[in-house]
C-alpha cells in the first residue's frame, strides 16, 4: 500500500504577542516556522499503514525550507522518499495553481493507492488543496478525516468529522484523504516524533528538487491575485494605576466612572 | 552505520548551549565523530538573552561578529543607583568600543545566536539532534573502573561514545545524576542559584538610539541597583537591542522567596521607577522569560571530570557573578578546552579520568578559574552586606542630591548636612566593615 503525503512548512505564530501582520500586509518580526500539524497527522496515518501493511511513503512539499525543513523531518520519521517542488516560477501560486503542480508531481511519482494531506491551507486561508487535487486527478476524496478504520485493495474506510459527530465512509482506491484537526496528545494516533538514528542517517541525504521543467507548468499564473490585506485593529485599553492609599485619587477615579455612565 | 548496528561515536555532547556547542565545534574541526543532543526544539530555545563576551568565540571563529546575529555591540556601559525619587549613575565608554572587535561585548538574543552557532557547528560536520532529551547516562564496570559509555535518549534508543561532555546548563539534571553514579566530588560549598527574569520590550530604533545616546549599531548595557530591589541579593539591568530593550533582574532565589514579592511584582516595580519608566515608555512587551543562574562561584565548582565524562559551562557552575556577570564566555572557554582534551584523548586512544584530567588542569591556568578564584568571596559578601543593593545606593544618591541642593545657605552647611543625612542611623562600625568587604566586589 503506497501513500503520497503533501506536507507544508507554516509560520509558527503560537507564542506571538501583538500584531503579526504589518500595515503593508507583510509579516513582522522574527517569525519561525513549524510543521503544519494536520499534515503531520496525515503523515502519521501513512506511516501507520506502512507499519501494518508495508509499502512506501513519499512526501512532497513546495518551496525552499525557511526554518523547519518538513521534508527532512519526514525522513527522520522514516518515509522512503522526499521531493521538493521548487522553482522561481512557483513563487506566487494560488491554491488552484498549487493543486495543478501537486497533481502533476503525484502523477510523476506514480504507483500509489492513497494521497493524504492536512486540511489547513495557510497560504490561501482555505481548505481546498486536497479537494482540488482529487478533482484534477479524477479520484474520490473524503475530507475532515480523523481516523482510518480499515484499508485493503478494495478500498479504504475512514471516520470523518461532521456537524455534531462522526460518519464512517468507504471509498475505492486510489483515493485522496484530507485529514482533520490536530489530535489530542494522548491519542494513539498522535504523530510520532523524529528518531535519533534516522536524524543521523538522513541529516545530509540529498532531497531531489522538481522544477517547472519536470512538471506540468501550464497553470502557474494565478487566477486569483492578492489585492491587499487589512488587519482588524486591536481594541486599545488604556490602563491607569492608582495608589490604593491615595483617597483623593480613588475619589477622582470614581467620579470619572460616574461621568462615563 | 547499518540499521541494526548500535550507534557508537567519539563524543556525545549533552546540551546545545554555548559550552556544548564550543566543545562540539572544536571536536568536529579536529575530525572527530561528534553528536550534540539538545532538548529544546532548537538550540537556544531554552535560553534567554543578554550580554555575550566574545573573546573565546573570536579565537575559535575569528571575526564571528561579522556573521553572527548580533543585536548591538556594547559601546557604552553604565552603573546606576535608583533610590526613592533619586538616582545617580556613571556612564562610560570609549570610541574604541564602537570599532571591531567592539571590546568583545555584544547584546544578543540567545534564541537566534545559539541557533546560528549551532548552524556553524553543523557546518563543521557535527550532528545536532534537537528536540531530544537525554534521560541519563549508561555505565559499565564497578567501583573505580565504573565509567560512562553512552546516553539514554528519552523514547528513543541508546547512543554510545568514548567521551560524554555534559553541558546541560544551570538546572543540570543529567550531570547531577552522573555525580552520584561516578562518585565525583561536589564543590566545597553547595551550589546556589540566582533567578534571572527578563522582559523584551519593543521600541522603534530611533527612540532607543535617542534615549540612550547611541549611533548606528552601538549598544548600551546598564546595571542598576537600588530601591526596586530592596531586600534582594540581586540587581537589575537594561540592555539595548536593535529594536527592543531587554530589561530584568537577577537575584538569589532564596532572597526572592524571602522578600515577599513575586518576580513579577519585582520587575513591575523596577519598570515603574521614574528613571526606568522614561527609558521604556511607549514600548510594547514582546516576550518574557526566566532562567536559573548558578552563582555559587569558585567554592561551588565540583570535580570537572569522571571516567568518560567532562562537565562544562553552567552545569559545572562556571559563572562569574561579580560586576562582570560573565557566564557564556566561561562556558565557551570550558567547552573549547574540554573539546581539545577529548580530541587529544582520542588520539591517544585513552579516555580514562587520568587523561581527561588535562581539562581541569588547563582550565586552572585560564581566566575562567583565575576570575572565579578572585571573586570566590562574592557570594558570601553579598549575603553579609544586605545593604549593598538597596540601602547604600539610596544613601549615596541622597548624598549627591543633598550635596548639590541649591539654596541660600552656605555650601559648608549644605555639605555638612548632606553628610549627616548620609550617616544618619548608620552604625559606623558596620559601615566600615561593609566598605572593606565591598572592596572585594570590584
Amino acid at each position: 500500500m503506497n501513500s503520497i503525503v503533501i506536507v507544508r512548512e507554516i509560520w509558527d505564530t503560537r507564542d506571538l504577542v501583538g500584531d503579526v501582520v504589518g500595515g503593508d500586509g507583510e509579516l513582522k518580526g522574527n517569525l519561525l516556522t513549524r510543521f503544519e500539524p494536520e499534515d503531520l497527522n496525515a503523515l502519521e496515518m501513512a506511516l501507520q499503514i506502512k507499519d501494518q501493511q508495508g509499502g512506501k511513503v513519499t512526501v512532497i512539499s513546495i518551496h525552499p525550507s525557511r526554518d523547519v525543513d518538513v521534508l527532512r523531518e519526514a525522513l527522520y520519521r522514516d518515509v522512503d522518499e522526499a521531493i521538493r517542488l521548487d522553482d522561481p516560477q512557483f513563487a506566487a501560486l494560488d491554491t488552484l495553481g498549487m493543486a495543478h503542480l501537486f497533481s502533476s508531481a503525484i502523477q510523476k511519482v506514480g504507483d500509489y493507492q492513497l494521497v493524504l494531506t492536512g486540511i489547513s491551507i495557510p497560504e490561501g486561508e482555505n481548505a481546498f488543496l486536497g479537494n482540488q487535487i482529487a478533482t484534477l486527478l479524477g479520484l474520490p476524496h473524503a475530507s475532515y478525516v480523523d481516523a482510518l478504520e480499515g484499508i485493503d485493495e478494495t478500498g479504504v474506510t475512514c471516520k470523518r468529522g461532521i456537524e455534531g459527530g462522526y460518519e464512517t465512509v468507504r471509498l475505492p482506491l486510489p483515493a485522496v484523504l484530507v485529514v482533520g484537526v490536530a489530535l489530542l496528545k494522548d491519542d494513539p494516533r498522535t504523530p510520532r516524533t523524529a528518531k535519533a538514528r534516522l536524524k543521523l542517517k538522513h541529516r545530509k541525504t540529498a532531497i531531489p528538487t522538481w522544477g517547472s521543467a519536470d512538471l506540468d507548468a501550464s497553470h502557474l499564473t494565478p487566477v486569483t491575485t492578492l489585492v491587499k490585506r487589512d488587519t482588524v485593529p486591536q481594541r486599545e485599553i488604556e490602563s491607569q494605576s492608582i495608589d490604593p492609599e491615595d483617597e483623593a485619587a480613588l475619589k477622582a477615579m470614581l467620579n470619572e466612572w460616574r461621568s462615563l455612565r | 552505520m547499518s540499521d541494526d548496528e548500535r550507534v557508537q561515536v567519539d563524543v556525545i555532547v549533552v546540551g546545545g548551549g554555548p559550552a556544548g556547542l564550543s566543545a562540539a565545534y572544536v571536536l568536529a574541526r579536529e575530525g572527530l565523530d561528534v553528536i550534540v543532543i539538545e532538548r529544546g526544539e532548537t538550540a537556544g530555545s531554552k535560553n534567554v538573552s543578554g550580554l555575550l563576551y566574545g573573546t573565546v568565540l573570536n579565537e575559535m571563529m575569528p571575526g564571528f561578529y561579522e556573521r553572527a546575529p548580533i543585536e548591538r555591540s556594547i559601546a557604552k556601559r553604565s552603573i546606576g543607583f535608583l533610590g526613592d525619587g533619586v538616582q545617580a549613575s556613571i556612564c562610560f565608554g570609549t570610541d574604541e568600543w564602537s570599532d571591531p572587535p567592539y571590546n568583545n561585548t555584544f547584546m544578543v538574543y540567545r534564541s537566534q545566536f545559539d541557533k546560528w552557532f549551532a548552524g556553524e557547528v553543523e557546518e563543521a560536520d557535527a550532528a545536532l539532534l534537537e528536540g531530544m532529551v537525554v534521560d541519563g547516562l549508561i555505565y559499565e564496570g564497578e567501583d573505580e573502573q565504573r565509567k560512562a559509555v553512552g546516553v539514554n535518549i528519552r523514547d528513543d534508543e541508546d547512543f554510545y561514545a568514548d567521551v560524554i561532555i555534559l553541558a546541560d546548563g544551570a538546572n543540570a539534571l543529567v550531570t547531577s545524576e552522573v555525580f552520584e553514579q561516578l562518585n565525583m566530588r561536589r564543590g566545597k560549598e553547595p551550589q546556589s542559584y540566582a533567578l534571572g527574569v527578563k522582559e523584551i520590550i519593543g521600541l522603534p530604533r530611533e527612540k532607543i538610539e535617542d534615549r540612550f545616546g547611541l549611533e548606528n549599531n552601538e549598544g548600551m548595557a546598564m546595571d542598576l541597583i537600588g530601591s526596586p530591589f530592596e531586600g534582594l541579593v540581586g540587581a537589575g539591568f537594561i540592555y539595548t537591542a536593535k529594536e527592543s530593550l531587554a530589561i530584568g533582574f537577577a537575584a538569589k532565589v532564596e532572597s526572592i522567596a524571602k522578600c515577599g514579592r513575586t518576580p513579577n511584582e519585582i520587575i513591575d516595580g523596577f519598570k515603574q521607577h521614574p528613571q526606568v519608566r522614561r527609558l521604556i515608555q511607549g514600548g510594547e512587551l514582546l516576550e518574557y522569560s526566566a532562567h536559573l543562574i548558578p552563582e555559587g562561584g569558585y567554592r561551588a565548582v565540583p570535580e570537572l571530570i569522571g571516567n568518560g565524562v567532562m562537565v562544562v559551562g553552567d552545569a559545572a557552575g562556571l559563572v562569574n557573578m561579580s560586576l562582570y556577570h560573565e557566564g557564556s564566555n566561561l562556558a565557551m572557554a570550558s567547552g573549547k578546552l574540554a573539546g581539545e582534551v577529548a580530541a587529544e584523548a582520542k588520539q591517544k586512544g585513552d579516555f580514562s579520568k587520568r587523561t581527561l584530567a588535562a581539562y581541569p588542569e588547563k582550565l586552572e591556568g585560564t581566566f575562567v578559574m583565575q576570575d572565579l578564584k578572585k571573586y570566590q568571596g562574592v557570594p558570601e559578601i553579598l549575603d553579609h552586606i544586605p545593604g549593598v543593593f538597596a540601602e547604600y545606593p539610596a544613601r549615596a544618591c541622597r548624598l549627591l542630591v543633598d550635596y548639590f541642593r541649591v539654596s541660600e545657605r552656605s555650601k559648608a552647611v549644605i555639605q555638612k548636612e548632606a553628610l549627616k543625612n548620609f550617616l544618619r542611623g548608620l552604625p559606623k562600625i558596620q559601615f566600615g566593615r561593609d566598605l572593606l568587604r565591598a572592596r572585594k566586589l570590584m
